[in-house]
């Protein structure tokens, strides 16, 4: 066995067969750059970066989605159970959308009655859109704490109500909205 | 609670799947908490740019929920994460809109661009050096090597990852490291 094969058996390849052994036995300078490749193997495993702690960067990632107003990102705070409604509908994050064109004049105009809730201004979806109106206005200065609490509050909504978002997303797919 | 994954599904993982498929709370969270910062670190050597690592490592996130309702859980979830994510990086590598700065005020963890390897251990900073180092290797070298020491992946999840044979990672693994070791002889010498 030459030194090459010796060296990338002993270093990678896991179980060395007994020839390769037997060469190492007896080769120092192989012996040496075998050490040498583990130390740079070592450094650079302590090389690796450090980034913030991952809650202050999922806070950053939420206040990121929040800010990007995109549908499709709002769902990751709101959890996946909207997104997987919409994504019946062919339409990323129906539900939240639906909410929001209630409240902007969108493209949910032609929802049967069934679609307005039937308890009126505490409506869970008029509610959500409301505060999700305000989240996404750049004027208001709310810090990342908050941003992050209103987008939990707002999903626990969600999934309190969760009937009435089945109600959002039939009115969507009814209502034959394209998104 | 543990995210340590097998190449495959392990039962605990399709237990942590049904919770994401059912919308349950804090579910979306914990998948954020889980993998966001290994997936930023292995975009950050992958892209080499701070800013570029952190939009793809969202973009890998939220492809993943977009096929949560696909995914057959023929791999891992981590698995399937970095797959997504090494998919992404090489699809932006080859965009001609890929940028290399490195912005003030970031954790600059992999710089790339103006100060050389030289530069770096000379002011003492062998640390930086080596991530330079790494960020000159071919891709997929540098991926593995990445997926292995930064993140303590196995050849078999890193096969898995990069669709690759075990053999292949392993020698990439091997010339890559050796690679580093040449150029940080120079960077000594000199």
């Amino acid at each position: 066995m030459n030194h090459e094969r010796a060296i990338e058996y002993a270093f990678a390849a896991g179980p060395m067969p007994a020839d390769c052994k037997t060469h190492l036995d007896g080769c120092e300078s192989c012996r040496l750059e075998l050490e040498a490749l583990r130390k740079i193997e070592g450094e650079l495993a302590e090389a690796a970066p450090r980034f913030p702690d991952e809650r202050n960067w999922t806070e950053g990632l939420t206040k990121t989605l929040l800010e990007s107003g995109e549908p499709e990102r709002m769902t990751l705070i709101h959890g996946p159970a909207s997104w997987f409604r919409a994504a019946a509908l062919g339409a990323a994050a129906a539900g939240f959308v639906a909410a929001m064109a209630l409240l902007t004049g969108g493209p949910v105009a032609p929802a049967p009655s069934s679609y307005i809730a039937t308890n009126g201004s505490s409506s869970i979806s008029q509610e959500a859109a409301r505060e999700s109106s305000y989240l996404l206005n750049s004027e208001n200065a709310y810090t990342t704490a908050d941003l992050l609490a209103k987008a939990e509050a707002m999903a626990a909504g969600y999934e309190s109500g969760g009937d009435e978002i089945d109600d959002l997303v039939g009115t969507v797919n009814g209502g034959n909205w394209n998104g | 609670m543990s995210y340590k994954v097998e190449p495959f599904m392990t039962e605990v993982e399709s237990q942590w799947l049904k919770r994401l498929r059912k919308g349950e709370e804090g579910a979306t969270r914990e998948l954020v908490e889980a993998y966001a910062s290994s997936l930023r670190r292995y975009l950050v050597s992958m892209l080499k740019n701070p800013q570029d690592a952190e939009e793809l490592s969202q973009d890998v996130l939220l492809h993943f929920l977009k096929g949560l309702a696909s995914f057959r859980g023929e791999c891992s979830i981590k698995t399937y994460l970095f797959r997504i994510a090494h998919n992404l990086a090489l699809n932006h590598l080859s965009s001609a809109t890929a940028r290399y700065e490195t912005l003030p005020g970031e954790l600059s963890p992999v710089a790339a661009g103006g100060e050389s390897p030289h530069s770096a251990v000379q002011s003492g900073e062998r640390v930086e050096a080596l991530r330079k180092a790494l960020t000159g290797l071919p891709p997929q070298q540098r991926a593995v090597v990445t997926l292995k020491t930064w993140l303590d992946f196995t050849f078999k999840e890193i096969a898995s990852v990069l669709s690759l044979k075990e053999g292949t990672v392993k020698a990439h693994y091997f010339f890559g490291i050796r690679s580093l070791k040449k150029l940080m002889e120079v960077i000594d010498e000199s």
